[in-house]
């Protein structure tokens, strides 16, 4: 029974590897069934697995044993992995989403000359995520790490024909090589100080250190590093915006749904460690607040319906890693959860309003898809709401757990923290406004296009909206009823400490902040039917900034990749060209001078070499005596 | 020991097989022999030796099934029954009968068996010249081609001379020791002064191995004959006979000559020269087949590194490295064999723009010459980790440094080939060669191992 979480990850492997050969000769339908067949059968051992053991994981997380990958002198690394309420319940995350997203692609994608190097990498990608959540070590969990960093680069830059399409792929993965290399320092310093990679081992030694000790820092603070890359966080967070450059599904499934958490995942993972580093764990609250309002902040003047959904990414990241800073895991794992649903519903509703409005993404030139599309406008709502923290909605309930424990622990993050919700409300309701109300503002001919997606997109959407309706059950405040999610999970985190009193009222607040930001939209966009301005006008400093990002990008690009030109143009003219060049290719000529030489030793006369070897003998004998 | 009575038993009844209309026969016997001695082998694991009528140390102790020894001879046997499956789909047309041929690759097996299990000199004799004329006779199995015959005698007249080496070199031992016993020749390596006899004879012993693994200064015949023999025959000599001959040199080194010291610098200084002499004139050889001789040259050199820093984890590192080498060098022999076919050539310029026209075939080349180069993360990359790492252990520093930087030089004709596949166009009116089923069979398995290998050295280094 317990074998069977071998074929999780196996399947999707499988798809790949079917796909990925019979490329050219395998039909659409073929492809698709493969892929979608795949990944739908490690969602349904998922389930089997998750409902069959769940009360196991109480006692000890269950570890299937592969084979010793690397088993040399002191170093060990198993190939295992292990089955807790941790990855099962992203295991059932990823497989689930990601079962949807499949379908959703067969439609999306229908058009597609390059169907199935599509669903090759989308399976890869699964396969790669799927051996990242199950790792019962660290090594394992880096396979998984790296090979979601690949699928990711290879689908950003899925059309290749295009430079700019290209250069997104290049950032994205350059950016994420970053954070990989903290998190390889990170296992370098494990490997010292604990002896080993293996999470039983590591987190038992690690527990013999003292809090706030020096090792304990540096490994966290490498490894928040490594997940800042990886779950797009201040400063590495700018690859992500550029990264909706892929087809949609594939922003909805890696840069929304299951990649970009992988940082969240990999730290509560580590919350041993993290829990014996209190100031790694203050900076991370303290980045990812700030992560999170920065990006709000950005998200409120994009017109590119799929950067607003980007930065609101962003955004909702920086509120998990919030709640990882408080020691809020749970907390943290139940955003994770409702993000997953919530925003892939919304990126594939736009991914439903980008294929009617034939792939125009500018929301200026939209307006009024209420009557032609009435699916994707109650679905895409649906999330508006769930985002937005409305009551009874999922992230109602995941939200204001996060901003409790913030008000708990520190109220300035809380302020920040709210303004952020605020903010959220208003520019998702301002991206439904102009997307979906008022009148349609494009040409002719694409408003004679629009229509409303086929079933094989609008069901994933159906059942999405429905998940990211329901889900916040899971994890009712403790005014309301049992936590059922924080009792699964069982992470050895911070406890909430707050009355019954407080916690109303704290809703009530957080509320009335989004309802004020959704009537500030109506407000602006449906009663004064505002329609933001072309690029070029002139408009106030404050807007400016915030739709040219911050100049973030800019700033990197003056501060980090000038000097880095700079620096690699006088290291080619100078030391390679002089320099290197000249060794290696001396040291070729001399080499193949020398094999050219000695090649007239092989004389080809028998006695010749008879000769030659008695010689040999006469002088090996010889040597000996000396 | 009941594999090699089976095989034995089999090479007599292979003969006959020739004769029968069924022209699979001799193909199916041999094949069903080598998976049941594999198995034979197999059951003798850990000594629960159930089914032997016959103690593991038979005729008078001198044979023993170790461990070692079991998994060596399984490798062996594997590799035996992937060349006996590439012979099968008459890509290269011998001049000889099938089931002659397989009975020579039969005893070939039999002379190999018993050179990873003797436990006596004049068992590994007998081994060693079994396997050895055999070799002779296939290395002239075209015998209407003029290179094949070259081929044959000048092996048999260098073999016949190392032979005499070898000969010799035990006479002086059991002048000194006065047994042929390998527990006997450790019992007096340990007594302190032993007489100089003993000596030259070790040294005499360890040149025969060097010929025979094709080590340099004793390595001319490598390129001639592996040139001119048939090239399944060539793929044959640099896994099966260098698999038999390092693993009895380090069975014989291991249990006797672990006191003496004095030979390690020697066998150092021959292993700095092979890999020298092995990587360097490598590079220019125009002729892929006799590429490959020098770098199968090359390898010896960084087997040697097994002997003389012999420690705890020798076996074992070269187990990983010999199974990597095997399969990778099958893979690329069949490789080379299939554009020989087609092209009648084995210049590097055959080879142009493969890539574009059997995408699967340069593919499988291009893991082979990966995986001998020692590119992670394939077999041969673990393979020399093992044993540089065993090398640094034991503090032989300046050799590993060399052996890297010996390497270095191998990374680049191993990609020469790679290149002239995937960036040299090809002539306009070439055509997409077909691969035989049993081609298509053997280069699986072998591109599977060798990946699998690279990807979990530890189910095989684990074993010994």
């Amino acid at each position: 029974m317990n074998n069977l979480i071998v074929l999780i990850p196996l399947l999707p492997l499988l798809g790949f590897i079917i796909n990925g050969i019979g490329n050219k000769k395998l039909s659409n339908g073929v492809i698709s069934t493969i892929a979608s067949g795949a990944i739908f059968g490690s969602f349904v051992i998922s389930v089997v697995l998750f409902f069959t053991l769940r009360h196991s994981f109480e006692q000890a997380p269950i570890v299937v044993h592969l084979f010793n990958w690397i088993d040399f002198g002191n170093f060990h690394v198993p190939m295992a992995f292990q089955l807790d309420a941790l990855s099962s319940l992203m295991l059932l995350i990823i497989t689930g989403v990601g079962f949807l997203i499949h379908i959703f692609s067969t439609g999306y994608m229908s058009h597609e000359t390059d169907f199935a190097r599509y669903f090759a990498y989308l399976n890869l990608f699964c396969f790669s995520m799927l051996m990242l959540v199950l790792a019962n070590n660290f090594l394992v969990m880096f396979i998984g790490w790296e090979g979601v960093g690949l699928c990711s680069y290879l689908l950003i830059g899925f059309w290749f024909t295009n430079k700019e399409y290209t250069a997104a792929a290049r950032k994205a993965f350059v950016m994420n090589r970053i954070g990989d290399l903290a998190f390889i320092g990170a296992l370098f310093m494990m490997y010292q100080n604990f002896g080993s990679l293996e999470y039983e081992q590591v987190f038992k030694v690690a527990r013999t250190f003292s809090v706030d000790s020096h090792t304990m820092t540096i490994i966290t603070v490498l490894l928040f590093i490594g997940a800042t890359g990886k779950s797009a966080q201040i400063p590495l967070y700018t690859w992500l915006p550029d990264a909706m450059a892929g087809p949609t599904p594939v922003s909805a499934l890696i840069h929304a749904a299951t990649m970009v958490t992988a940082g969240i995942f990999m730290i509560v993972r580590s919350h041993v460690l993290f829990n014996l580093a209190p100031w790694t764990m203050d900076l991370i609250a303290v980045v990812g607040v700030l992560t999170a309002i920065v990006a709000a902040a950005i998200a409120i003047t994009q017109n590119d319906i799929k950067k607003v959904l980007a930065y609101s990414t962003v955004s909702q990241l920086g509120f998990m890693f919030l709640a990882l800073g408080l020691g809020a895991y749970s907390a943290a794992m139940f955003h994770v959860m409702t993000h997953a649903f919530f925003k892939a519903l919304l990126f594939l509703g736009s991914g439903s309003v980008i294929h009617a409005c034939s792939g125009n993404q500018d929301i200026r030139t939209m307006g009024g898809l209420k009557k032609h599309m009435p699916i994707t406008h109650a679905t895409f709502l649906v999330g508006c709401l769930a985002i937005a923290g409305i009551p009874f909605f999922s992230g109602f309930f995941s939200k204001d757990e996060i901003l409790a424990f913030a008000f708990d622990q520190q109220p300035i993050l809380w302020i920040v923290a709210a303004i952020t919700a605020g903010l959220t409300a208003f520019y998702m309701f301002r991206l439904y406004f102009l997307t979906f109300r008022g009148t349609f503002r494009g040409t002719h001919e694409q408003e004679y296009h629009l229509h409303e997606s086929p079933v094989s997109m609008t069901v994933p959407l159906i059942i999405l909206a429905i998940l990211a309706s329901l889900a916040g059950f899971l994890g009712l405040p403790h005014v309301m009823g049992h936590n059922i999610l924080e009792h699964f999970l069982s992470v050895n985190g911070n406890v909430l400490n707050l009355s019954s009193g407080a916690e109303v009222a704290l809703m009530v607040v957080s509320v009335s902040i989004a309802t004020i930001g959704i009537f500030i939209a109506y407000y602006l966009y449906v009663k004064r039917s505002m329609v933001p301005e072309a690029d070029a006008t002139p408009k106030a400093m404050t807007y400016r900034w915030s739709q040219n990002k911050f100049y973030v990008d800019e700033l990197y690009d003056y501060l980090i990749l000038k000097p880095i030109h700079f620096i690699s143009k006088i290291m080619y003219s100078g030391i390679e060209l002089l320099g290197i060049d000249a060794l290696v290719n001396g040291s070729g000529n001399m080499v193949t001078g020398t094999g050219n030489t000695i090649k007239y030793l092989q004389y080809g006369k028998t006695s010749y070499y008879l000769f030659a070897m008695i010689i040999f003998i006469v002088v090996i004998l010889f040597s000996l005596f000396i | 020991m009941n594999s090699i009575i089976l095989l034995s038993l089999l090479t007599v009844i292979n003969l006959f097989a020739g004769f029968s209309k069924n022209k699979n026969l001799s193909f199916i016997l041999s094949f069903i022999g080598i998976a049941a001695s594999a198995i034979l082998l197999g059951i003798l694991w850990n000594g629960n030796d159930v089914t032997n009528i016959l103690a593991p140390n038979f005729i008078n102790h001198m044979l023993s099934f170790d461990n070692t020894t079991i998994v060596f001879g399984v490798l062996l046997c594997v590799n035996a029954s992937l060349i006996v499956l590439l012979l099968h789909s008459h890509e290269e047309p011998m001049d000889i009968p099938a089931a002659e041929f397989l009975t020579l690759v039969l005893t070939m097996l039999v002379g190999a068996l018993c050179m990873v299990s003797y436990t006596n000199l004049t068992m590994l004799f007998l081994g060693l010249e079994i396997l050895s004329i055999s070799a002779y006779i296939l290395a002239g199995a075209k015998k209407r081609d003029y290179r094949s015959n070259e081929a044959a005698l000048k092996y048999y007249l260098m073999g016949a001379f190392t032979t005499g080496v070898f000969l010799f070199g035990v006479a002086l031992i059991y002048g000194a020791t006065g047994s042929f016993d390998v527990t006997e020749i450790a019992k007096y390596a340990a007594l302190p002064n032993p007489q100089s006899i003993y000596y030259v004879g070790i040294i005499l012993l360890m040149i025969a191995f060097a010929f025979k693994i094709a080590a340099a200064p004793f390595h001319f015949w490598t390129p001639d004959v592996y040139t001119g023999a048939p090239t399944l025959v060539t793929a044959l000599m640099s896994t099966l006979i260098k698999t038999a001959a390092i693993v009895a040199f380090y069975r014989l080194f291991n249990t006797c000559f672990a006191g003496a010291t004095n030979w390690s610098m020697i066998l150092m200084i021959m292993a700095a020269i092979t890999m020298f002499i092995g990587n360097v004139t490598a590079i220019v050889q125009t002729n892929v087949k006799r590429m490959l001789a020098y770098s199968s040259i090359a390898h010896s050199g960084y087997l040697l590194f097994a002997l003389f820093a012999l420690g705890n984890n020798s076996g074992a590192s070269l187990l990983v490295y010999m199974a990597g080498y095997t399969f990778a060098s099958i893979l690329a022999f069949a490789g080379i064999i299939v554009v020989q076919h087609n092209m009648h050539s084995n210049d590097l310029n055959a080879f142009n723009g493969l890539g574009k026209r059997n995408p699967i075939l340069a593919v499988c080349i291009t893991i082979a010459m990966l995986s001998l180069a020692g590119i992670p993360p394939l077999a041969g990359f673990f393979g020399k980790f093992y044993i540089f790492t065993n090398a640094l252990k034991a503090d032989y520093v300046a050799i590993s440094l060399w052996a890297v930087l010996m390497s270095c030089v191998g990374v680049y004709y191993y990609l020469r080939i790679v290149i002239n596949m995937f960036f040299k166009s090809a002539e306009p009116d070439a055509k997409e060669f077909i691969l035989p089923a049993s081609y298509q069979i053997v280069m699986g398995i072998c591109l599977c191992l060798v990946v699998l290998l690279g990807v979990a050295p530890g189910i095989l280094s684990g074993l010994i």
